[in-house]
């Protein structure tokens, strides 16, 4: 009789206690932190960390730092400069590239870095033959000339090879020890390098808690040392918390449990950067958005109905209302920036009576339908439809809006028979590397037609496809670029398709983060090696 | 009473069965071409290829179901092909953070639910019969999401005594891997940091989670209680000079507790889908984070083993409940 109700007051003690000391468990220091922590947000997981297979965005800034590239974009640029390569040569018919490289480097698990390494690391990418295995398709075989020299011997010239191996994919060089010690039934280490990473960045690869995070620390033992400059000591330790939540990140900024939120939504942008302590970065992308005509299939094939619709769409409307401002109009179908756009092509603007001339001219009688596809999700494409739809309306051409899975948009291009592909497709291009032939070619040279590549409103030009092909075996970089503001000027007087905008990356971070620099390639990757904190104590 | 638990065994087995048929076939006719999803929009026709061949998605689909249920019986839950692991290491890494998640609420759901059912019933119509009344009525009334926003903003922002995002401290280490609950891990290693750490950030998703079933406890604890009290057992025990804390213990409680119990191991099923939309507010890294994008990916193989794994749980969870009602009610076990 006596023991229960003192069993009772035990649990009830317990219980008490336990509720008392929790605001103490929130407020108490838990342990105490590194001296300097960079934490980021990022709304995506990589799939994998494999630098042979991964090609997505949400790896780039791991990438960026633990890996290292026989040579790079420098700062906010698109020239290329030495990273492991101090110096390089390529033979008159492009086909032959030398590497010269550093020396004294070290992997992150010790051992040497050198021309076998190099030699391995390519090897491996286009063995395994996934995600960025494309951009290096033009190698034939890679000779070790001597402990610091490689060559690269291609099939065939390509004159972007070296931005291809500028780019973030499939271009680290990974620790050949570290990968052979982990094979499997002659997997080349696909499933140990998936959640490990071992290159000779200033940063390596601590661990990846699955859904949460993955924690790098700083390299000591980095090539480059770690000079403490007047604006700080470098960073030790780097967080990146996967929080799919806009409204998550916002919150953990604003109380200073992160120093850069990276997918602070478009509403919030402008109150969050008015707050004190907050700082936007606002850069342009690369990252073109466009409505695909398919011009196989009448009324699309007569390029006067495809004009009318051009000069009938209100850009205005699609900067300030669609996009709030975070974005700029495209001039022509390569992104402003790269090397070799056309900066002579109009930027169009509308002009609803040319738009209706231009109607009247092509014989196509109205009224008529038809069909705007975007993918599913993808919600500025959905208000550039229904603005394209108001204006069209004018034009007596009602645009009835569908949307579906890419996958799904995919099946439907990739259709033999043409007649299944939607009138007007939306879609997206962002370039791998620095050369406008990363978008010109595989979105407007008649051989990619779908389920090939991206030219998926089957354009064909064989003059555009001739210049292009010249293009791509020419080395001198003024007589390429010649070729492609030709080829640009050609394709925007075809109209196979309407250039609406490139978005702006907006990236929100803690005014303690200092020195960081966006590069239009790297977009969603960080200088970390040259980042200060300057954080304030708590 | 034994011959009973086989037949429910037998049933749960033939429904888990159903469930791989269902999500299988569903999954597979939903349109898009998942190894072009995995391999990138850039690939070439031969990638995509050299992917639908390593994943049998080149198969028709009879014969793909009949292969994933023979590795199914040998554990072995295909390979994912977001993840590009098998996802059976997935499942191991994800899954805990759920459980723990889920449990959790779950107890708080019962033992705040049937104290707060006690307490009403035994006041009834007094002061805190009816603010437990409002209480339940909040609760079962309440978005989860909103409810999770406002605890946030209450205890995380505003008061700051409370952190928000993940499942520890990511400035600490985890605990080894025993069973994957880090609480538990944490206590079993004695890391002290790591364990309130843990338990710190688990209480606002735990709480937002267990609400709702909490008040459906709550009021099922009360309604059935009240009615038990009016039995001619309960005034028995009364005349026979008991305390009322041990005629509501002893005598009432016992069996009031019986259509409580079938609530609460339905309550379980629903706390697990409702884990799914906590886990995205919290961003706890959990089976909901995993599932999501599995989906988005087209990964059949980490649908279907997310699902199957669901299915399990939740038909176990019955199992246990459907026992544990034969156990207690000895009229079912003549029966």
């Amino acid at each position: 009789m006596y023991k229960k109700p003192s069993r009772v007051l035990v649990v009830m003690t317990v219980l008490v206690c336990l509720f008392i000391s929790l605001p103490l468990v929130g407020c108490q220091p838990s342990a105490p932190a590194a001296p300097t922590t960079l934490t980021i947000a990022d709304a995506l997981q990589p799939s994998s960390l494999d630098i042979a297979t991964e090609y997505e965005a949400a790896a780039m800034a791991v990438n960026r730092v633990v890996y290292e590239r026989l040579v790079q974009y420098k700062g906010n640029t698109t020239d290329i400069v030495p990273e492991l390569a101090t110096s390089w040569d390529q033979s008159a018919d492009g086909k032959e590239w030398t590497f010269h490289l550093r020396q004294n480097v070290k992997f992150q698990d010790g051992t040497p870095f050198n021309a076998d390494a190099v030699k391995y690391s390519f090897d491996r990418v286009l063995k395994i033959n996934q995600g960025p295995a494309w951009m290096f398709a033009s190698i034939d075989h890679i000779d070790v000339v001597d402990n610091y020299t490689v060559k690269f011997v291609l099939k065939t010239p390509f004159s972007a090879f070296l931005p291809a191996l500028a780019n973030i994919w499939g271009t680290g060089i990974v620790s050949p020890t570290a990968v052979k010690a982990n094979e499997k039934a002659g997997d080349l280490g696909q499933a140990y390098m998936q959640d490990h990473m071992v290159g000779t960045g200033p940063y390596k690869f601590v661990e990846w808690v699955h859904g949460d995070h993955i924690t790098l620390e700083r390299n000591l033992d980095y090539w480059g040392g770690w000079p403490t400059t007047s604006a700080g000591k470098p960073i030790d330790r780097v967080i990146i918390k996967f929080i799919t939540e806009p409204a998550t990140q916002r919150l953990q900024l604003e109380k200073g449990d992160l120093d850069i939120a990276m997918d602070i939504s478009v509403d919030d942008l402008a109150q969050v950067s008015k707050e004190s302590g907050m700082v936007l970065v606002e850069q342009p992308s690369m990252m073109g958005t466009y409505i695909r005509f398919n011009v196989t299939k009448p009324p699309l094939d007569n390029i006067k109905v495809r004009q009318a619709i051009l000069y009938a769409f209100d850009y205005n409307g699609m900067i300030n209302q669609v996009m709030r401002g975070h974005a700029i109009q495209m001039q022509g179908p390569a992104a402003i920036g790269l090397p070799g756009h056309n900066d002579q092509l109009p930027i169009v603007k509308q002009d609803m009576a040319k738009a209706k001339q231009l109607m009247q001219d092509s014989g196509v009688k109205t009224p008529l339908t038809l069909t705007y596809v975007y993918e599913t999700g993808q919600e500025d494409r959905r208000m550039v439809g229904e603005l394209l739809q108001s204006n069209l309306a004018e034009l007596g051409i009602t645009l009835q809006i569908q949307t579906m899975p890419w996958e799904s948009i995919w099946g439907k291009v990739s259709d033999k028979d043409k007649s299944q592909t939607p009138d007007l497709t939306a879609n997206g291009w962002w370039p791998d590397y620095a050369d406008v032939q990363d978008y010109l070619y595989p979105m407007y040279h008649s051989s990619q037609w779908p389920p090939t590549s991206l030219n998926i409103g089957f354009y064909g030009n064989p003059q555009v496809d001739q210049l292009l092909d010249q293009a791509l075996v020419t080395m001198d970089a003024n007589t390429r670029y010649g070729l492609y503001e030709q080829a640009q000027q050609l394709i925007f007087n075809d109209t196979p398709d309407m250039d609406l905008y490139q978005k702006t990356m907006t990236i929100m971070m803690r005014d303690w983060v200092k020195g960081y620099v966006y590069n239009p390639i790297y977009t969603e990757a960080f200088n970390i090696y040259d980042m200060r904190i300057n954080k304030p104590a708590q | 009473m034994y011959s009973q638990i086989i037949r429910r065994i037998l049933l749960s087995i033939l429904a888990i069965l159903g469930v791989t048929v269902l999500v299988f076939f569903l999954s597979h006719v939903v349109p898009g071409d998942p190894a072009r999803l995995a391999a990138g929009p850039q690939a070439r026709e031969e990638q995509v290829a050299t992917i639908r061949r390593e994943y049998g998605l080149d198969k028709p689909v009879v014969e793909q179901y009949f292969i994933y249920m023979g590795n199914l019986l040998r554990g072995n839950l295909g390979m994912s092909l977001q993840s590009r692991r098998p996802v059976l290491d997935d499942l191991v890494d994800y899954f805990p953070a759920t459980f723990e998640l889920t449990v959790t609420a779950m107890l708080i759901a019962v033992i705040g639910g049937v104290g707060l059912g006690i307490l009403s019933a035994v006041r009834k119509n007094g002061l805190a019969d009816s603010l437990s009344r409002i209480f339940s009525l909040v609760g079962v009334s309440m978005p989860v999401f909103w409810l999770g926003i406002v605890l946030v903003l209450l205890f995380y922002r505003q008061l700051g005594w409370l952190p928000f995002g993940g499942r520890l401290d990511p400035s600490l280490d985890p605990p080894p891997h025993i069973t994957g609950l880090y609480l538990v891990d944490s206590l079993l290693s004695g890391e002290w940091a790591t364990f309130w750490s843990a338990l710190s950030y688990l209480i606002l998703p735990a709480v937002t989670l267990a609400y709702s079933s909490l008040a459906i406890v709550s009021r099922m604890t009360r309604s059935s209680l009240l009615e038990v009290l009016q039995e001619d057992y309960v005034r028995t025990a009364r005349a026979k000079g008991l305390s009322e804390r041990l005629v509501i213990t002893r005598h009432a409680l016992r069996n009031a507790l019986i259509p409580v119990m079938t609530i609460t191991g339905l309550q379980f099923g629903a706390l697990l889908g409702g884990a799914f939309l906590v886990e995205v507010i919290f961003s706890w890294p959990g089976l909901g984070t995993y599932a999501m994008k599995a989906i988005l990916f087209l990964d059949y193989n980490g649908i279907i083993g997310v699902t199957f794994l669901i299915a399990l749980l939740f038909m176990l969870t019955n199992l246990i409940v459907d026992i544990l009602y034969v156990v207690v009610n000895p009229q079912m076990r003549t029966k």
